[in-house]
């Protein structure tokens, strides 16, 4: 009979029911999930990591890769050293994570746009919500690969997927980003109810960011200003604080990636699993001992005795900007609320990688929200842009646009706040436990290089082991002098380094995964130049 | 005194046989050639009657085996010309009252040539029968019927079971390597592991598993599960002509396996056991601890940096191995060699008793089996427990019932093995040298090196996780013969299984490896395939023709329901307490379930006419729930037969007894995608589809994603497969052969085609109807049977290749790869083999590597490897562009053999027997992807082949190992032919040597004694452990791309054993 071989699939939802509007709502969550970088059952998220760890910061000055020698996790150690090529498992990954992303974002919107049952206030805010993540997924995109395809909601065959990447010019593409953070901005209400979904002003800061990245200073500033005058955030009293799960969503997160474990997912794959190589080790953290602050970082956050950074590098000076012990894990100096200081002996193969760790962004295993076991991840969320950002963005434009004075002025609110924040104690919690030194700059700004150096240090100090800094060096164009004469020097210190080598007018950017290239065929993708 | 009543045709030597192809064209319900010697004995015992008359003279005799030397119970001695007989007794013995002037008695008996001695004065007679050679190849069973074999037209695989009885193997499927021709058996060693078969090279590029039919009823999986001493015959229906009556799942060959059943009216008692030891070999050999230093610092000193490692010091000029590994000192330095360590000498038995009784109206088989394998990587093993009853009742004249019912229980401890996602070889490759087995606190060594934990600790941590199976299989039927020429069989098997695994992970702390919380995982499947078949014979024999009519319906449900649940923080971790209830946090649980259903209606003609010209026609309409839209097939085949020698205008001369050509031609179809293939629909996914939207930390909100990405319109796949064939016999049938070429060309091919990373990552491809493949190929089976003086021999030989090849690919799709997620980040998640348009079926793909540079000089004028430094790769710019770089992989080798051979050969000597088996694979490569670990100093943190020692420097220039370097600039760990192995080998696979005791040595008994090695050497140029590697999953949709890879695979071992045979 016919009815023999109807198959009927267990606990699956039809396409046909997606269209009820709380199934629409799960779309739309899924659309989220991608955001921290899983969206297969493997257990290699940190290949796709939401933080950009590996793409961020170990190709940047601020960190090494760490683990287990340059031979763990080696494609990461080939993208340290420049010796990038289109197959490496990450750019492959971290590819196919943010079109994940936009696929999900896609189909969720047609979805929306076909409902007539779905709520008509919320379906515009919802739709705001997804033009808001498909922003920042082809943001991603665009700032790690520089030429990709651009899919919308219109593609919905399989066959239509097979795109090549060059059809839309650079300019064009970022047009394409900064459209949907303008329907963002205007479809999204001031305020939501759930902490994880974008509002207006985050929008308007990412188009600021999307401004940033383009060099359209005016329109940053404009951009930014409107999100510091909708005085919807501000930094956060304390800096150490800033990076606790309990703050996670404080006013100065304009938006994060939501993390959650313990959550019934039993390998905690919506913590912040793209992180999980970079528990610190020691008697508390078991394992890897990824992500390591470099030799360089550190010595970026020397000041002098009044508090001012050393903008000449080769300066000395036994005075640090607080920030660096909520940064990094230095030897003699108490981790977290361990009440325990930190040993070279945690760092996993020091001979290699040298004595720090990564501090900033691991949370206190006497934290709940710290995993005890593998993964060992915590659920604090990955912050894609906070207040402290945003306003050095503003400083960076009315430096660009000649505002020198306007700039220090935003730059002091982002070294007030680190002034007047707590800095690590001993042990006994009586007396600070280095030298620490921070002042606002108080003296003019009359020399725009000048201005832009302090802005640009600030942006490293402020945000290092974020994820951000190798995207900064490379729209400030410096990407090539700041990382070979990195490289001429670290290499001294750190043997691992010793083949490393920046290509100019090559490793600004990642290569177009071959992948890619094999199943559209090579003829319809520009790969980057020199790979 | 027995006498023959019936006198008409009873004389002739040949009585039985002639009374077997009677039987078999009279009746309708034959349904298995054991049914019709049983009929045959049957009827033959009814019609001698116990009558006295014309005694003249009493003669007394013994008939004997000749080639095992034991009485035969049964046989049957009759003075020729009358009807007077008598049949032999328990111990062989016969006594005859035979008329004057008799002059020769005939003695005959089921598969032997029967004789005919002159009675002159004798008295007594000591007669000697020799076996036919296996009765069962005159029969062939095609799952729903039976045909002789003289009347085949469809190429058919028969194992001679005769040869393999009394071979002691552990699984069904090794009874089959290098027994066929055309016939691949893939393993991958472990104990009760994983095997797969192959029937004529790939016919498509996802599922190719034969179907297999157990008595009748096909069946899905675990055929690891059947003990092989229960099995009565093996053979392997090859082309369409013999599969197509199977259609849906017949493309890629049906493997058909009958049980035993009772035979001899007298109960039979036997006993079987073997009990014997397994050894690892070929092992490679890793550094040394020293050594491991000393290579570190020269690969440090390559890349123009200054060595220095936590472990081995920082002197730049001499690694030095401390003598505390860790802060604490408690992991003293030692210097193991690993890859020794996780194996171990280990036993193999197996003891099997059978009772079996047939008779009139009734046989009965009971059989209990068990069988233990310690694996020879410690800690792993299998052990089956296994029943078999079989029986068959007469009720009526017009009614037979009967029933083959199996149930096993096995237990398999196994470990991962040749898989990118862990390996235990893998692991003892590149487990430091430095680390001892146990630190001076009697825990498992940690290691300072890197994140991979004690292989021996990992080993012994999971020896408790046992896979439990229960396991029932079977059928009950029942036959209504309607008329004499018209039969009605109603089928009901079943197909059941229940699999559990519970699986615990204990706390332990090996520095960079480490479980602080320790977790249960408890795994259960349940699964069960019901199959119910109806099927109308009807024989009729007109003039001089013969035609067999078979008119069948059958429907099969498949279910399938797998439940998971954990808890982590288990108080005690004692075995006793190694259950869900005792974990205190963190449950979870999960569950799913899948169903197919398969319904079909068949029919077969055979039609011969005057026993040499032979037709045979096969149509099969098959509907399945997988394709939503596209249910229903028709599969029709073709066959004809022209037996020459039956011509009397073709004189053969008189050597040739037996030839015949065969010609065939027909359609099977595959629908083998996963389940749902062909739906559209969304699933929450805890792994990556849910998200914390309103900002909890431990609290997600559901999402929903796509499942899969449904392709509604996939169709079925066709296999549209021809072939010729001949069939000889020589020699007073002494010489057997048949040869078969054939051409399968597989259309629509089912494909999981990969969609571009356009799509995102989570799902990867999509099913389709996308490309072509062809295979041809060439099988030749022979055998030679012969005698010396007392010596009788024989010996076999098959050969067969075949040629794959994807002929094309749908526009859109360039190749198929195996998905990224199966390759995690071994090789960087490159794929090393693919299947491409023009190439066979998981090509290598990649780089082609031509040489080492030996100077600047020589990169310099090359150019093309700016990076190179002397001691580096040489790769090959393919398309010639002026550059290295993708675009340059290309198809650099294939694992398909050349020639696959089996040889074989049996000798019997008064009660001694021996049999030697070789096999040989010519012409293929393996990928040595163990060299990725094992050869390049990139992972710098695990340890290295000993063979590193002789890597390229300016001093050592003659070498084919690049230079060691952290960094490799050059890229020389890129898949590239440098991988590639000629994998060639001759195997002696199994030598056995027996001998069976007169029967006079002990009362009513038979016993036979033997021994046996196997694998005791092979010859191969391939370096890793060995030239056999399988698939890198059994399981996987995409397996069948990734063929003779080697990842570490558990390797064979060489078995030594003793065994006897006893039967009373």
């Amino acid at each position: 009979s016919s009815d023999y071989l109807e198959e009927v699939p267990y606990g699956e939802v039809s396409p046909s029911n997606m269209s009820n509007p709380e199934n629409i709502e799960r779309a739309i969550i899924a659309a989220y999930s991608s955001l921290n970088g899983q969206f297969d059952n493997a257990t290699s998220g940190f290949n796709s990591p939401a933080s950009n760890w590996s793409f961020g910061d170990v190709v940047s000055d601020d960190a090494y890769k760490g683990g287990g020698g340059t031979g763990d996790q080696n494609q990461i150690h080939q993208l340290e050293i420049f010796n990038t090529t289109p197959v490496i498992t990450d750019v492959q990954r971290k590819w196919l994570a943010l079109y994940e992303g936009i696929k999900r974002t896609n189909y969720a919107l047609n979805l929306l746009k076909d409902s007539e049952t779905f709520d008509t206030d919320l379906k515009s805010i919802r739709e705001g919500e997804l033009k808001f993540l498909r922003g920042h997924y082809y943001f991603e995109l665009k700032k790690i690969y520089k030429n990709v395809p651009f899919i919308d909601e219109s593609v919905v065959e399989i066959q239509d997927f097979y795109v090549g990447n060059k059809s839309l010019t650079d300019e064009a593409l970022w047009g394409k980003i900064e459209a949907d953070f303008n329907a963002a901005s205007s479809l999204l209400p001031m305020e939501q109810s759930d902490a994880g979904r974008p509002t207006k002003m985050a929008a308007m800061a990412y188009l600021a960011k999307t401004y940033v990245f383009q060099s359209k200073w005016q329109l940053a500033l404009t951009a930014s200003n409107e999100v510091i005058s909708s005085g919807k955030y501000k930094l956060h009293a304390d800096f150490r604080d800033v990076f606790l799960p309990e703050n996670d969503n404080s006013r100065e997160i304009i938006f994060a990636v939501q993390h959650s474990v313990n959550d019934g997912e039993p390998r905690h794959f919506n913590g912040s699993i793209g992180d999980r190589l970079s528990a610190p080790g020691g008697p508390h953290y078991p394992q890897y001992g990824f992500h390591r602050p470099s030799q360089n970082l550190i010595a970026s956050f020397r000041t002098n005795e009044s508090g001012m950074p050393l903008l000449d590098s080769n300066g000395n000076s036994d005075f640090v900007d607080p920030r660096l012990d909520h940064t990094v894990g230095r030897p003699g100096i108490p981790y977290l609320d361990l009440d325990i200081l930190y040993q070279a002996n945690w760092a996993r193969d020091l001979a290699t990688y040298g004595q720090f760790s990564p501090k900033k962004r691991i949370v206190s295993p006497l934290s709940n929200f710290q995993v005890k076991v593998w993964p060992y991840i915590s659920s604090l969320n990955y912050y894609i842009i906070r207040y402290a950002d945003l306003l050095l963005w503003k400083a960076e434009a009315q430096v660009e646009l000649g505002d020198l004075e306007g700039a220090r002025e935003t730059v002091n609110l982002v070294r007030q706040r680190a002034k007047s924040s707590q800095v690590v104690k001993n042990l006994g919690g009586n007396a600070p436990a280095a030298n620490y030194a921070i002042e606002v700059y108080s003296a003019s700004w009359t020399d725009a290089a000048v201005a832009r150096q302090a802005v640009r240090l600030e942006r490293r100090l402020e945000l290092a082991m974020e994820g951000h800094r190798f995207f900064d060096l490379v729209r400030w164009d410096i990407a090539d002098q700041v990382m070979n004469a990195y490289f001429d020097k670290e290499k001294t210190l750190r043997s691992h380094l010793t083949n490393a080598k920046f290509q100019k007018g090559k490793h600004e950017y990642f290569p177009i995964p071959q992948l890619y290239i094999d199943m559209v065929g090579a003829e319809n993708v520009l790969q980057n130049p020199g790979y | 005194q027995w006498v023959f009543a019936n006198q008409s045709s009873e004389q002739d030597s040949n009585q039985d046989k002639t009374r077997f192809e009677e039987t078999e064209k009279r009746g309708g319900n034959i349904l298995n050639p054991r049914e019709i010697q049983a009929e045959a004995k049957e009827s033959a015992n009814v019609q001698i009657l116990n009558k006295t008359s014309l005694v003249q003279q009493e003669i007394k005799g013994k008939v004997i085996d000749l080639k095992r030397n034991e009485p035969i119970v049964g046989a049957t001695v009759i003075v020729k010309g009358t009807n007077i007989g008598s049949v032999t007794d328990f111990d062989g013995n016969f006594t005859l009252l035979v008329p004057e002037g008799s002059r020769e008695i005939v003695v005959s008996y089921l598969g032997y040539t029967a004789q005919t001695l002159q009675i002159g004065n004798q008295t007594f007679f000591t007669v000697n029968l020799e076996d036919e050679g296996a009765l069962l190849d005159e029969f062939v069973i095609l799952g729903y019927d039976v045909q002789r074999k003289k009347d085949l037209t469809g190429a058919v695989a028969i194992v001679n079971m005769d040869e393999i009885k009394s071979l002691p193997v552990a699984s069904v499927e090794s009874m089959l390597v290098g027994r066929a021709p055309g016939v691949q058996v893939l393993s991958d060693n472990g104990p009760g592991g994983n095997v797969s078969i192959r029937i004529r090279g790939f016919g498509t590029v996802n599922n190719n598993d034969p179907l297999y039919v157990i008595d009748g009823t096909p069946v899905s999986n675990g055929l690891n599960s059947i003990n092989p001493q229960d099995i009565e015959s093996l053979q392997v229906l090859k082309d369409a002509a013999a599969s197509s009556i199977y259609g849906s799942r017949a493309a890629n060959g049906v493997v058909i396996i009958t049980t035993k059943k009772g035979k001899s009216v007298i109960p039979t008692i036997t006993l079987d056991a073997y009990t014997g030891f397994q050894q690892a070999f070929n092992l490679p050999k890793m550094l040394s601890a020293q050594q491991y230093g000393d290579q570190l610092w020269k690969a440090s000193i390559n890349d123009g940096r200054t060595p220095a490692s936590d472990v081995y010091g920082k002197d730049p000029l001499n690694p030095r191995i401390p003598q505390w590994l860790n802060a604490n000192q408690t992991i003293p330095s030692a210097d193991v060699d690993w890859v020794n360590e996780i194996f171990r000498t280990a036993p193999v038995q197996s003891y099997n008793l059978t009772v079996a009784k047939g008779g009139e109206d009734s046989n009965h088989v009971l059989s209990l089996g068990y069988f233990n394998q310690d694996g020879i990587i410690k800690h792993t093993g299998f052990d089956r427990y296994s029943l078999r009853y079989n029986s068959e009742y007469t009720l009526k004249k017009f009614l037979n019932i009967g029933q083959n019912f199996t149930a096993s229980l096995t237990k398999t401890n196994d470990v991962a093995t040749n898989s990118s996602l862990g390996s235990i070889v893998y692991d003892a490759f590149q487990f430091p040298s430095i680390v001892p087995v146990r630190d001076i606190n009697g825990s498992f060594g940690g290691n300072p090196l890197n994140d991979i934990s004690n292989p021996l600790g990992n080993l012994f941590r999971q020896k408790d996780n046992t896979k439990n199976r229960i396991k029932l299989m079977g059928n009950v039927y029942g036959d209504v013969k309607i008329n004499d020429n018209l039969n009605f069989r109603s089928n009901f098997g079943l197909d059941f299984e229940n699999f559990n695994q519970r699986s615990f992970a204990p706390i332990y702390n090996e520095l960079l490896s480490q479980r602080v919380v320790n977790s249960l995982s408890d795994n259960s499947s349940f699964y069960y395939q019901l199959a119910w078949t109806n099927t109308l014979n009807y024989n009729k024999k007109f003039g001089n023709s013969t035609l067999d009519l078979l008119l069948g319906q059958e429907s099969i449900e498949n279910y399938a329901e797998l439940k998971s649940a954990s808890r982590e923080g288990f108080l005690y971790e004692d075995p006793n307490f190694q259950y869900l209830s005792y974990g205190t946090q963190n449950q979870q649980n999960s569950g799913s379930a899948s169903k197919w259903n398969l319904l079909s209606f068949f029919g077969k003609a055979n039609y011969a006419l005057k026993d040499k010209y032979l037709f045979s026609a096969t149509l099969r309409y098959d509907g399945t729930s997988r394709l939503a839209n596209n249910k229903w097939d028709v599969f029709p085949a073709f066959s004809a037969g022209w037996r020459l020698s039956e011509e009397d205008f073709l004189d053969l001369g008189p050597k040739v007894n037996e030839l015949k050509i065969r010609g065939s031609w027909g359609r099977t179809g595959n629908q083998q995608v996963p389940t749902y293939s062909t739906l559209a629909s969304f699933q929450n996914n805890i792994n990556y589809s849910n998200y914390a939207i309103d900002g909890a930390q431990e609290n997600v909100s559901i999402g929903l994603v796509e499942t899969r990405v449904a392709n509604s319109n996939l169709n079925w796949e066709l296999t549209t497969q021809s072939g010729v064939g001949i069939d000889l016999e020589m020699f007073d049938n002494k010489l057997v052969i048949t040869a078969d070429y054939f051409n399968k060309t597989t259309d629509n091919l089912l494909i999981y085609a990969p969609i571009p990373p356009t799509y995102g990552g989570t799902n990867d491809g999509v099913w389709t109807n996308g490309g072509k493949m062809r295979n041809h190929g060439f099988e030749l089976g022979s055998k030679y049977s012969g005698q010396a003086g007392n010596v009788f021999y024989n010996v076999g030989l098959n050969y067969s290749f075949y040629k794959n090849k994807l002929v094309e690919l749908n526009p859109g799709v360039n190749y198929l790869g195996i998905p990224a997620s199966s390759l995690h980040s071994v090789n960087f998640g490159q794929e090393v083999s693919r299947t491409l348009a023009g190439q066979p079926i998981g090509t290598f793909f990649g780089y082609d590597a031509i040489g080492i540079f030996q100077s600047e000089e020589e990169i310099a004028s090359y150019g093309l490897q700016p990076n190179a430094r002397p001691g580096d790769l040489k790769f090959k710019d393919i398309n010639g562009d002026g550059l290295i770089n993708a675009q340059d992989r290309t198809a650099i080798g294939s694992p398909h053999p050349k020639a696959i051979i089996g040889f074989n050969t049996n000798l019997y000597y008064r009660g001694f027997d021996m049999a030697l088996f070789f096999n040989a694979s010519l012409g293929h490569k393996i990928y040595n992807l163990t060299k990725y670990k094992t050869l390049f100093f990139n992972q710098s943190a695990y340890n290295k082949s000993s063979d590193i020692i002789n890597a390229w420097s300016p001093q050592n220039t003659q070498t084919g190992i690049p230079r060691l370097s952290l960094d490799d600039p050059n890229e020389n760990i890129r898949p590239s032919s440098y991988y590639l192995e000629n994998a060639s080998f001759l195997k002696l696979n199994n030598l056995q040597l027996g001998y069976s005791f007169p029967a006079s040595a002990f009362q009513n008994m038979e016993l036979r004694l033997y021994a046996q090695a196997s694998n005791l050497f092979t010859i191969t140029n391939y370096s890793g452990m060995t030239p056999e590697i399988g698939l890198q999953n059994y399981s996987s949709n995409s397996r069948n791309l990734d063929i003779g890879v080697d990842r570490g695979v558990y390797p064979p071992s060489r078995t030594f054993m003793v065994g006897f045979n006893v039967k009373f």
